[in-house]
């Protein structure tokens, strides 16, 4: 029998809230998205303590379906109320993945805070009233969303930033160097507002690692 | 311009407008060129919501944005003409390219075989971007190229058809178009696949520390 190499076996049960990740397209076997993950441990230990670290998180998928995408954002939804939680606290949803993310609250999904990273943009059908707030953080001329042939903006009810990169790194919206360099924490606003418990922020628990808003270095430290 | 300058950070690379671009085999020409040709293929198979908001990219890209999608009667005659245009470019090549249908991304250079053609071919789409012959040569003068990438990108381009009814075939560029991506599995996937297998590796984490003037600020 094989053993899991490391992270945590519990399961999170009659949870209040809580914080997740969900990959997009064909990320399912990769590892950023997944509790251990890269970009997981930097949302953990700089963003949000509360994201959902159990190995049995949420996935769906991965297949470049929209009736996958649709399936999967039911059972999003089913699996968050299983976990006894009445709303999400933010959730971190990649390219497709947010289209999961988005279309979840058609089935009664409440989340505070939605993060869309590199998300196309198509007629999924979104509960608004459901998401506290949404922003968006895409590269320029994202060429993975062009061959999909699908907008790459939100036009209403989305905060949308882009990060100073172009064509290729589809994935850099996910990329734990790129949120530390361009302090998008702070400027997509997720150090602010409620739910202070959850926000480790600036003075969070990470030794070593902070990060300013000074108009000296705009976010962006010197390497160790 | 050259490739240091157009390095951002995090290791890619800005986008070049300029015509010369349309034929150079540097990483910026390459993506810029594979932006155009999505983009254009976008419009011109009735999909302009896909450069919907992203006007100001496509501008600098130099591609342009005010391409109509053709009835398939023009379509047809476009690419009919555009065999001529490939003819007077000097590019007679890629109709024997597009016969044979040779795997030609076996060998995946990506240097350029048809560069002269492709600046001259750009150049008329820039001061008329409703030459519908020379969309097409364009294009298919990318899809006769090794380069995975480019090829990619204007395999797609090329593919987004539907043929009428009663219609006979679909058109040799049409049909090679939508061959190759159904053949190497070429989907909305494939071309940021090619585009990840070439891009520059990306750097480990970075730990970070804050400036001696930094307070943290919440």
């Amino acid at each position: 029998m094989r053993e899991l190499r490391s992270g945590r076996l519990t399961r999170h049960e009659n949870l209040e809230s809580f914080s997740l990740l969900v990959h997009g397209t064909f990320a399912f076997p990769e590892k950023w998205w997944f509790p251990g993950g890269d970009f997981h441990d930097y949302v953990k230990q700089e963003i949000r303590s509360n994201v959902y670290d159990a190995k049995d998180t949420f996935w769906w998928s991965g297949r470049y379906k929209a009736r996958d995408r649709a399936v999967g954002a039911e059972r999003l939804a089913g699996w968050v109320e299983a976990k006894g939680a009445a709303r999400l606290d933010t959730v971190f949803a990649h390219s497709y993945g947010g289209a999961v993310a988005l279309q979840a609250t058609q089935w009664g999904l409440e989340m505070e805070t939605a993060v869309l990273l590199s998300t196309p943009v198509d007629n999924y059908e979104v509960e608004w009233r459901n998401i506290g707030r949404a922003v968006s953080l895409r590269i320029h001329c994202d060429l993975v969303l062009l061959a999909a042939r699908t907008k790459q903006r939100f036009t209403a009810n989305v905060e949308e930033h882009w990060i100073d990169s172009w064509f290729v790194k589809h994935a850099a919206s996910h990329e734990s160097s790129i949120w530390e360099a361009g302090g998008w924490a702070s400027v997509l606003g997720l150090w602010g507002g409620g739910g202070a418990s959850s926000r480790v922020g600036p003075d969070g628990p990470a030794a070593g690692v902070a990060h300013c808003l000074c108009a000296r270095c705009t976010g962006v430290h010197e390497l160790l | 311009m050259t490739e240091s300058s157009d390095e951002l950070a995090d290791g890619t690379r800005r986008p070049r407008a300029d015509t010369e671009s349309a034929g150079s085999s540097d990483d910026d020409s390459r993506y810029t060129n594979a932006a155009r040709a999505l983009a254009i293929g976008a419009q011109l198979s009735g999909r302009r919501v896909a450069i919907e908001g992203i006007e100001s990219d496509i501008d600098a890209v130099g591609a342009p944005i005010e391409v109509r999608a053709p009835s398939s009667d023009a379509r047809a005659e476009a690419v009919a003409e555009a065999d001529d245009v490939l003819a007077e470019l000097d590019a007679g090549a890629v109709l024997e390219i597009e016969a044979a249908n040779a795997s030609r991304l076996g060998r995946r250079s990506t240097e350029p075989a048809f560069a002269e053609q492709r600046v001259e071919a750009w150049r008329v789409i820039q001061q008329n971007p409703q030459e519908l012959a020379y969309l097409y040569a364009w294009l298919r003068l990318l899809m006769a190229e090794e380069d995975p990438l480019l090829h990619a990108s204007a395999s797609s381009a090329l593919s987004h058809w539907r043929r009428p009814t009663k219609a006979p075939d679909s058109e040799t560029p049409f049909r090679l178009g939508m061959q190759g991506r159904t053949s190497r599995g070429l989907s909305a996937t494939q071309i940021p696949r090619s585009v990840r297998s070439l891009r520059p590796p990306s750097g480990g984490r970075r730990r970070t520390r804050p400036c001696e003037n930094c307070v943290a600020v919440d």
